[in-house]
Parts: structure tokens; sequence; C-alpha cells
């Protein structure tokens, strides 16, 4: 069965871009706009991996990552931080990685079969 | 490019840079102001990550008050760093407004505001051109001189033209 990832992104260039890459790769893709509207789909249906984009407009990701229960989630970030503060917040609830952006595409699709598999 | 470029003939200048150049545009200013008392706001990366890469690139970091709208937005508990100042998130201009107000107050040199493009991302138009009037008003009351840096996205050519109507000068890299 199909693995189910929800990216988050308010730039419908993202979500086009990693859809298309997961889609292709044989994983079923729901996109959320925002942290609301995420926690929204969240309550729905239950996905695998949540990739979430960590400068939204709307309710901050430290108020939404709380509320996402037993889904492991990747920050997407165009935010830099410091090597020991990436450590911290990988170690947070269920946050498991920490991408950078911009990102490569292919380094995203490892990581994002590393996580789920 | 020098500062001394940057500010001639000029306090507020706003520099729209290519995203592929914005990171060492960023910090050689940021290095050259160093030398004296700048106020450093960033929507852009954590005040930890900053003063990291800075310290590389041997920045006088102790001349540098920060003000940090990115680590309240991913941790609940930032790690706590000398001269540093945390607003909510980019999205918080009243707050943010608020910290340069209290920075101002300390009669800074330099100010750096890295970078107007995150701000795009929570507000636009009118809330950000009243709050740039009014960091500029602070600045020129202090005697402060200022950058705000742009990155140069053909989206946001409407809002940069408009911010570019509140400075002295806008430079494009």
């Amino acid at each position: 069965m199909a693995k189910t990832i929800m990216v988050v992104d308010d730039e419908p260039d993202i979500r086009l871009t990693v859809r298309t890459l997961l889609e292709k790769n044989g994983y079923d893709v729901v996109t959320a706009v925002n942290g609301d509207d995420c926690l929204k789909k969240l309550a729905k249906q239950k996905v695998d991996l949540v990739l979430l984009d960590i400068m939204m407009p709307g309710t901050p990701v430290r108020e939404i990552v709380p509320k996402i229960k037993g889904t492991k989630i990747a920050y997407l970030s165009v935010v830099r931080v410091s090597e020991a503060e990436r450590e911290n917040i990988v170690r947070t609830g269920n946050v498991v990685d920490f991408i950078q952006k911009p990102f490569d595409l292919a380094d995203l699709l490892a990581r994002v079969k590393k996580i789920v598999k | 490019m020098e500062l001394a470029k940057i500010f001639k003939g000029a306090q507020f200048v706003l520099v729209v840079v290519g995203s592929e150049r914005y990171e060492a545009t960023v910090d050689s200013i940021a290095c050259e102001m160093s030398e004296k008392k700048t106020c450093y706001v960033t929507l852009s990366k954590t005040r930890s990550a900053l003063a990291d890469e800075l310290v590389k690139r041997k920045a006088k970091v102790e001349n540098i008050t920060f003000i940090d709208a990115i680590s309240k937005t991913i941790m609940k508990s930032p790690q706590q760093g000398p001269r540093a100042l945390y607003a909510d998130s980019p999205g918080a201009l009243t707050e943010i407004s608020m910290l340069v107000s209290k920075c101002m107050a300390k009669k800074f040199d330099y100010l750096l505001f890295d970078s107007v493009s995150r701000m795009f991302i929570y507000q636009k138009g009118a809330p950000v051109a009243r709050f740039l009037s009014n960091i500029i008003s602070q600045a020129r009351q202090a005697g402060t001189s200022a950058v705000f840096v742009c990155i140069d996205v053909s989206e946001h050519d409407g809002l940069i033209k408009e911010c570019s109507m509140l400075v002295d000068k806008t430079i494009k890299l």
C-alpha cells in the first residue's frame, strides 16, 4: 500500500514540485496551504509523514506541531538555524528531520524514503 | 559592495539582490557594519546561526545586537544569546517595531534589516509600508543609517517598488 505524505507549504510552486516528485515515486500526496489547513486535513485523513514549511502565514509551527499526534514531521525550512538548534529541533516531539531550502529533489526523496520506509 | 558606496548620499537604502547572491551580500554588509555599533534584525536566520556564521567571517559580533524574529517561531524556548531580543514571528510587526525602538534609544550607528522579502510572507502592502516608515522614522531620530535587504523576486516587484519609495536610495545588485 502506498504511503501518504502531506506537503504543507504556502508557496504553490513548492507544493506542486514536491507533489509531482513524490507521486512519480509512488507516494500518495495530500497538500495543505498552511498549518491550520494541515490540522483540518489531518483530522480527516491519516498520513505517514508531514513535510511542514517553517515559515507560513497563520498559526506558527511551534503551535501546530504539538497538535500533530502520532505522525512524523519533517521541517522544510528557508530559515537557517545553527547545528545545535537543528539537533534540538529534530529531537522535539515527532519532528524527525530538518530539510533546508532550497533542497535538492534527489536528497528530499531519499530523506522521505528513509523516514517512511 | 562596500558600505561607503551603499550609503553614498543616503541614510536609508534598500538593497535588492538576486537569491544567488543574497547570503554573501548580507554577510558582507553585516561584517562591515560590525566595525561599529549595529542592530541586526533577522527574519532569515536564528541569532545563533547568524552569530556562528559571522564569527567565522571574523565580524565583530560583540558590536551587534540581534533582533531575532525566527527562533520563537520554531522553538518554544530559544537558546538565549547575548545582546539578543526575540520577537514572536516575522509577522509580529508591532513587536519588532517596539524592539527596534528599544535599540534605537541606545544610539546605534547601523541598522541591518534582513530581509524585507521574508516579511512579505506574512504581511503585504499598507502594513509593510507603515512598518518600514516607522522603522525609518525611529532610525532618523537616532541618527542611525539603515540597510533593508530584499531578495529580487518578480512576484514581489510591486511591493519592492512601494518599499523603494520610502528609502533614500535603492540599489539593485
